[in-house]
């Protein structure tokens, strides 16, 4: 349950209000199975497991909810091969050549066939809203993925503005800056990976694990103009993740000191546990978003004019 | 009239100038067509049209195209290239701004008060142009987003919808778009124009979330948004060509 990545959003105070009603609206967009015919469904599922009813888990400031979807796995090599021995079977028997239009009901007929069969595969991805600090934050670095799942949700709400991050201070410039000189901000130290690249269109690109970050050979390539476009760091000891210059954030670990004050829980009851992880992870990614907000500039989105 | 390098063909007008039109065979055209864009003028015809019969139809629009040169302030022959240790003239945020060059250790781009410093290392070799491009690039993309990003916070809330995400990079004609996805595209050589056509633009495509065509309707809601907006989509119809043409001088 802890996040493994982030994807941001905000919001502003005025779309905070419709989170108010987020588990009767969220409820009307219950994930369904797929029918026999469908290829996917799209919807929310109980962050506790699917069988559960809830379909939201608050704490204080924070709701967490779960956009989950389910796709048919129906490769299209697999299609293409029935297809393509109907046709034969045309060939032979008849003997005669089949036309485009007739392929394509051919086709038809065969996904009409093969759907039912086909396994279906389930997709989920944790997300938590802070109606008081208007951040949404989705447990992804895919930001197809993250698209999908702001677009339900805004879908379930009616209408919800939510905007990507766009920050004020250009992520790629000051990530660059804080590698050529060292000088992070206070709390922040670099990790051990990063990757370089050429801004220009083919741009040559370099990627870093397990290096020390401070060293010639890393400035040698900064000094040939590449441009830092993901960096490992780590947190005030506490968090360690890769910041993307799209500002996704990969890899997020919550170090030894955080796992430490999460103690010994209640191990038998799962949802004890869940309650436990959300409350010290909303609490420690606050502290860390707050830090972003204040180093790229990300203004909350304002009601008044 | 004279066929010059190829693919030029190069039309005199009146008062005895030149002017070079780029021609080019199009496999779909259906008939002569001659443009103007900030990579200059361009004849496009079908494949196999006689060459007389392109000369005469660009002799027939010869005062057409030399008004519109004129009009988009592309007849003047533009600055020189860029080229590392020259120091030049760029237009920044609707400014000129001197461009300016020092040696650093690392390449890096900072704006000096009134001046734009770009530091690269010494010596200059065939890289460092393309070093100095990029850090352009990427410093015009910053000033957008530094820009768009307060845009975003503050016209969102107002229309009730949000972009999926927003793209910047040159484009070739149009100054911004939305895609069916909901990403704005804005062009990067609105960095180099004044804040105002910036906001107008990242407020015209915003309101197609709402409406997605150019109805009365559409320009109704951009007008509520951005009350100057004919005046802002005016001037980068005048003077946007210039831009675009400055910008892939800068960082193409």
């Amino acid at each position: 349950m802890w996040f493994r990545n982030l994807t941001l959003f905000r919001f502003s105070e005025s779309s905070a209000k419709s989170l108010k009603s987020l588990e009767d609206k969220l409820a009307e967009q219950r994930l369904r199975a797929c029918g026999p015919q469908e290829l996917a469904t799209q919807g929310f599922i109980s962050p506790y497991g699917r069988t559960e009813e809830s379909l939201t888990h608050s704490i204080a400031n924070y709701m967490m909810f779960t956009a989950a979807r389910e796709d048919k796995l129906l490769p299209g090599s697999v299609v293409n091969e029935e297809l393509s021995a109907r046709l034969k079977k045309i060939a032979e028997k008849e003997g005669r050549k089949v036309g485009s239009k007739e392929r394509k009901r051919l086709k038809e007929e065969v996904l009409t066939d093969l759907l039912p069969r086909a396994f279906t595969r389930l997709s989920k991805l944790n997300v938590y809203v802070a109606p008081k600090t208007g951040w949404l934050v989705l447990d992804t670095a895919s930001r197809k993925g993250a698209e999908e799942a702001v677009t339900t949700l805004r879908e379930a709400l009616g209408s919800f503005p939510a905007v990507p991050m766009a920050a004020e201070e250009s992520p790629r410039n000051l990530m660059t800056e804080w590698l050529i000189h060292g000088k992070l901000p206070a709390g922040l130290a670099l990790g051990d990976e990063c990757e370089l690249r050429d801004p220009a269109e083919t741009g040559a690109t370099v990627r870093c694990r397990r290096q020390d970050l401070e060293t010639d050979e890393v400035r040698e390539h900064l000094k040939s103009g590449k441009q830092v476009f993901q960096l490992g760091l780590v947190y005030d000891d506490r968090i360690s993740f890769t910041l993307g210059e799209d500002l996704a954030v990969r890899k997020l670990r919550f170090l030894d000191q955080v796992q430490d004050e999460l103690g010994e829980t209640d191990r038998d009851s799962r949802l004890a546990e869940l309650d436990a992880i959300f409350a010290l992870m909303t609490l420690e990614l606050e502290r860390l978003l707050a830090k972003f907000e204040e180093w790229f500039g990300l203004p909350r989105p304002n009601d008044k004019r | 009239m004279t066929v010059a390098e190829n693919n030029y063909l190069e039309l005199a007008t009146q008062d005895g100038d030149t002017i070079k039109v780029l021609r080019r065979a199009h496999p779909r055209a259906r008939r002569l067509r001659l443009t103007v864009t900030s990579g200059g003028a361009q004849v496009s015809y079908p494949e196999g049209t006689h060459p007389a019969q392109v000369f005469a139809f660009l002799r027939k629009h010869a005062n057409w195209l030399e008004r519109k040169l004129d009009e988009l302030k592309l007849d003047q022959p533009g600055p020189p290239p860029l080229k590392p240790g020259v120091p030049t003239l760029i237009p920044l945020r609707g400014e000129t701004t001197r461009l300016q060059w020092r040696d650093g250790p690392y390449p890096r781009v900072e704006l000096d008060g009134e001046r734009l410093v770009l530091s690269l290392p010494k010596p200059h070799n065939k890289h460092s142009l393309s070093a100095a491009r990029s850090l352009l690039h990427s410093y015009l993309q910053a000033q957008i987003r530094r820009d768009v990003s307060r845009y975003l916070a503050r016209y969102t809330p107002e229309l009730g919808r949000a972009p999926n995400g927003v793209r910047v990079k040159p484009l070739k004609s149009l100054w911004g778009s939305l895609d069916t996805r909901d990403w704005v595209t804005l062009d990067l050589a609105l960095a180099l124009a004044p804040l105002d056509a910036l906001r107008y633009v990242v407020v015209h495509e915003l309101c197609h979330l709402r409406i997605r065509d150019h109805s009365p309707r559409f320009w109704a809601l951009v007008g509520s948004l951005c009350p100057d907006w004919q005046e802002q989509r005016d001037w980068l119809k005048t003077s946007g060509h210039a831009l675009k043409a400055e910008l892939s001088r800068l960082v193409a």
